[in-house]
């Protein structure tokens, strides 16, 4: 009892219960970027995440009035968001669509792809592109585990609540996950310690 | 050593994570003290989470808030319109269901009632005479005197007989 009263959310859901609108303005305003960026690193396309944003949202607005805290609540949104992903990718046909990082789509990069000299956009964007593709060679359950643990911070148990599977499953996706992106990275990291190598007078 | 390695390099993401109990952790840390493979594969996956840590961040759209707010709106609306109470608890499926097991029995029922009843042996032995009739006519010799059918016959019949009278004269 002591935690759900800790959770700060659980006022602005109660005061949202009660009628009160506003309140899930500033869920809103809480969740988005986090809620965006979880589907982001998952989906890889910022049109998709934005539309899983938008569904997320919309199911938490039509189940708050049902909701009971049993775990902070921002377990239940990574809840939400993670099945509404998982939904999205299992009915995407296309799956092998891919966000190309050559400019083009340069409203999908980071916040200010500006402020870099072209070499180092290129470097930024050779980097991107390889994070890109290593989280995409993971399969749907392990990419998940990795941006919850990685991009997220949370605990394998925290994961493990939103997965709905034990910690000790959390912990053997993420070594499987592990292992794999080390494989898919050590070319990429040879083939740049051999031109830094080459580069030194 | 090597199956020791294997296993030690297999919690090393977890060491990482500071998700071990403490006293494996200190086990691992001393034998990380002792093999250079171990520490390079150490190496190997912070490295890779580092550049994982350079994925980027994006910002929602401007137009977020307002877009969810309208397809909230929309839901209000198409919530306050619908059916209350235990109407709109039943699920699509069961209503659906309950409507076919409706219209199966009573079809059969009316089936029954309009169609076999009709053919009862009583009703079926009052017919209309059929000799005489143009030879087509047979074909709807079933229909029951008192139907629209015999009835049709009956016309037909009587009028086929007169002008063939009349061309016989």
């Amino acid at each position: 009892m002591e935690k759900q009263a800790a959770d700060p959310d659980d006022n602005l859901i109660r005061e949202f219960k009660s009628g009160q609108e506003e309140a899930f303005s500033e869920i809103l305003s809480r969740y988005k970027n986090l809620v965006l960026n979880v589907a982001y690193r998952f989906l890889r396309d910022r049109t998709e995440a934005e539309d899983v944003a938008q569904d997320v949202f919309l199911r938490i607005y039509r189940s708050a009035r049902s909701y009971e805290p049993k775990a902070k609540f921002s377990t239940w949104v990574y809840k939400i968001t993670a099945n509404v992903c998982l939904n999205r990718l299992r009915n995407e046909k296309n799956a092998a669509k891919s966000v190309s990082y050559d400019g083009q789509n340069s409203s999908d990069m980071g916040s200010s792809p500006g402020c870099f000299s072209p070499s180092e956009e290129h470097e930024r964007n050779e980097r991107l592109t390889v994070v890109h593709d290593a989280l995409q060679y993971l399969p749907a359950n392990q990419r998940l585990a990795i941006v919850l643990k990685r991009y997220e911070g949370l605990s394998y148990r925290e994961i493990a609540e939103i997965l709905g599977c034990s910690p000790a499953a959390v912990d053997s996706l993420l070594q499987r996950a592990n292992g794999k992106l080390k494989k898919f990275l050590e070319p990429y990291f040879a083939d740049r310690d051999v031109s830094r190598k080459g580069r030194k007078p | 050593m090597i199956g020791k390695c294997r296993r030690i390099q297999k919690r090393i993401p977890a060491l990482l994570d500071a998700e071990l109990p403490p006293k494996m952790t200190s086990a691992i840390k001393r034998h990380l003290g002792i093999c250079p493979d171990c520490r390079r594969y150490l190496a190997a996956t912070s490295r890779a989470w580092d550049l994982l840590a350079e994925s980027e961040k994006i910002a929602p759209r401007n137009d977020f808030d307002a877009l969810f707010w309208d397809k909230a709106h929309e839901f209000s609306i198409s919530r306050i319109s619908r059916p209350a109470g235990i109407w709109a608890r039943i699920p699509i499926p069961a209503i659906a269901a309950a409507g076919f097991l409706l219209g199966i029995s009573s079809g059969f029922f009316l089936g029954k009632a309009a169609f076999i009843d009709k053919r009862a042996p009583a009703t079926r032995a009052i017919r209309p005479p059929i000799n005489g009739i143009l030879p087509y006519l047979d074909t709807f010799a079933d229909f029951p005197a008192d139907s629209v059918g015999g009835a049709y016959i009956t016309v037909a019949a009587q009028s086929g007989g007169s002008a063939r009278r009349g061309g016989d004269k």
